[in-house]
């Protein structure tokens, strides 16, 4: 029921399974009909799902993928968008963040999409107006929609999530792709494991709800999938690890390593990617890495997120 | 005059816990009886109904931040010292880390200038450890002092280097002066913000360990302990500093602490030392691990009891100085317990 969904999509911790159900239900459909488009068939008429609605992406943080899809999904449902840049923008003279998405909203915002590098600022931004707001990832807190695209991919890919085993590897501590991995795989019945360097593994992880590994063998055993994490540069300064060539030595997936891991098992990266730190080339553009496919149904998922959010589906 | 009549009168110092009267004679207690205004005195008297009510004695408030002058966005002494006295706070201990730093005698009159206009508390101000708290060089405490500073902290930072914090307990034990500690290794807090654990990881937000508080503490005793200074932890947090705290003061260091209202309950159960009210008068029943302390009884006021020791700390507690508050000059700590007056070191 499109009236149950929240108004606000801030966190994966706080849907019940139905809702992500609901998500990945509608997104599914998105991405094939997107697939059929592509072969030259008909295109769905989706652009009169939200027409005329306005929908802000607001990134204090780069972002490739998740910006860029945001658009074009805002686009496909006939969505009018406006890109917010932070550094031409008042912020720099010192706005702050709720008053500058109150006059965000002023001008007309439905939809505000939100990345910040500070954990529950969306929540803040939520509070500070009444159109819907769209976690894009705060901090090391969640990244909603990357979790339900990994989720899409991975239950297209394996049938189901039921029972299945999903590891995480990398820098859990700082990784919002993971905690809301661990939330929405195992709302769906999956067992999450996490590992990777101690130095890298947040306190009390294991009461979110998952399993941990402490070894690159341990964590892919049986595992019907392995989601790796970027390591980040700045783990080197705040001696986390020593380098990325001790890291991709104990923590990397490579044409060595792979074989650890299950022969169906398949390999998934949220991107961006350090080639050779964390997957190797020939292990990323190999047949198990499914890395291109969780962007396309990046875009889907948005869509869905986006109708869904706007009680328009 | 005015009768406050039907309240629940607790006052440790004279160990009075029970229904009283206070009559009040131009703004002073004139007497605290048990029997109720007569009917001659209801009729030529103001008479206030305080059934149900508690009737104390004005609090003291050892760590209040009144952010004047430099940050009156926040809090002015005006309005800090109004709200302490809505709550039955009536003396408020003033952190120095305002803008600038209270580490020079015209900050210190200053604040306690304003307070006097304000009208609402007594304001007792704490000066700078450092010269503007910056952990390098030793604020002119002798000034502080005579400008009316109770005590020395850099409240809001650690003196995190351990050469400075043994110079300025040294300098602080001359004049006197209690050293209260902001006890945080930076080093280990890093961007922390949080207690370091699964609540932080589920939130994403940076953790701070326990240790970093502890690590702190265990410095600043063995410091304490070689020096012979008062050491007054600020703010515990951690269920390490009350056992480190606690192992000290056996040991005979000199050294206080406090608990804040907003931290976690159990160093209050755990260290019934660090209870801020008297538990015997609030009617709060503790574990009673032993049989002499089988009346629940904090140190504060009833230590001398407590232990069959006659009391140093009670004995300063009626004699003392008006300038100093009664958690600082209260701490029946061994090595003094013979020695009489505040204890200087």
């Amino acid at each position: 029921m499109a009236s149950e969904f929240p108004r606000h999509l801030l966190d994966i911790e706080s849907l019940r399974r139905e809702q992500i159900e609901e998500v990945l239900g509608l997104a599914g459909r998105f991405k094939r009909e997107r697939a059929a488009a592509r072969a030259g068939k008909a295109r769905a008429p989706r652009h009169q799902i939200l027409p005329g609605r306005i929908v802000v992406t607001l990134f204090f943080e780069a972002s490739t993928r998740t910006r860029s899809s945001f658009e074009v999904a805002a686009h496909a449902l006939g969505a009018e968008v406006l890109s917010f840049q932070k550094d031409a923008s008042s912020v720099t003279k010192g706005e702050s963040l709720q008053d500058t998405v109150r006059n965000l909203e002023a001008i007309g915002a439905d939809v505000l999409v939100v990345r910040h590098p500070a954990a529950g600022a969306p929540r803040a931004v939520a509070r500070a107006v009444r159109a819907s707001v769209i976690n894009a990832g705060d901090g090391a807190h969640e990244h909603p929609t990357q979790a339900l695209l990994d989720a899409l991919t991975l239950r297209e890919k394996l049938g189901t999530l039921e029972g299945k085993v999903i590891s995480i590897v990398g820098d859990i501590a700082h990784s919002r792709v993971a905690r809301s991995n661990v939330h929405c795989l195992s709302k769906l019945g999956s067992r999450v494991r996490v590992a990777g360097p101690g130095t890298l593994l947040p306190a009390g992880v294991e009461k979110l709800g998952c399993e941990v590994a402490r070894t690159l063998a341990d964590a892919l055993r049986d595992a019907d999938a392995v989601m790796m994490l970027r390591i980040q540069q700045e783990r080197i300064a705040d001696a986390r690890i020593p380098g990325t060539r001790d890291y991709a030595r104990v923590w990397g997936l490579s044409a060595r390593t792979l074989e650890l891991l299950p022969p169906r098992a398949v390999v998934l990266h949220p991107g961006p990617v350090n080639r050779g730190v964390e997957l190797s080339s020939e292990v990323m553009d190999g047949e198990r890495s499914l890395v291109m496919d969780q962007v396309d149904s990046g875009v889907a998922v948005r869509m869905a997120t986006l109708a869904l959010c706007l009680g328009a589906a | 005059m005015i009768f406050l009549e039907g309240g629940r009168v607790v006052d440790p110092a004279t160990r009075v816990d029970g229904i009283r009267t206070v009559i009040l004679d131009g703004g002073r207690i004139k007497e605290v009886r048990e029997q109720a205004a007569s009917p001659g005195e209801r009729a030529s008297n103001e008479v206030v109904d305080c059934r149900g009510l508690l009737v104390l004695p004005g609090l003291v408030d050892l760590h209040v931040h009144l952010r004047e002058p430099g940050e009156e966005g926040k809090e002015t002494i005006a309005t800090g010292t109004r709200a302490a006295a809505a709550g039955g706070v009536t003396t408020v201990v003033a952190m120095p880390n305002t803008k600038p730093v209270c580490d020079s005698a015209s900050v210190a009159r200053f604040v306690q200038a304003r307070a006097r206009e304000a009208g609402f508390a007594r304001v007792l101000p704490a000066g700078a450890i450092t010269r503007g708290s910056l952990g390098e060089s030793l604020s002119d405490m002798a000034e502080l002092k005579d400008a009316g500073c109770i005590c020395v902290t850099d409240d809001g930072r650690p003196v995190m280097s351990a050469g400075v914090m043994r110079r300025a307990l040294e300098y602080a034990r001359d004049l006197g002066l209690p050293v209260m500690v902001h006890a945080e290794d930076l080093t280990l807090t890093g961007p922390g913000c949080m207690n370091e654990g699964s609540v932080a990881t589920r939130l994403g937000l940076p953790g701070i360990p326990a240790a970093a508080e502890v690590a702190m503490v265990q410095r600043d005793l063995l410091l304490a302990e070689m020096t012979g200074a008062h050491l007054h932890v600020a703010h515990v947090s951690a269920a390490g500093t009350v056992r480190a705290i606690r192992e000290a003061r056996a040991r005979g260091v000199r050294v206080t602490a406090e608990r804040p209202r907003t931290s976690s309950r159990s160093p209050t159960r755990r260290w019934p030392e660090l209870w801020p009210r008297c538990p015997r008068s609030a009617r709060r029943t503790r574990r009673r691990s032993s049989p002499t302390t089988r009346t629940p009884r904090c140190p504060r006021h009833c230590a001398a009891r407590a232990t069959g020791r006659p009391s140093s700390a009670r004995s300063r507690t009626a004699s003392s100085t008006q300038s100093r508050p009664t958690m600082l000059r209260t701490a029946p700590w061994k090595k003094t317990s013979s020695s009489s007056g505040p204890p200087t070191g």
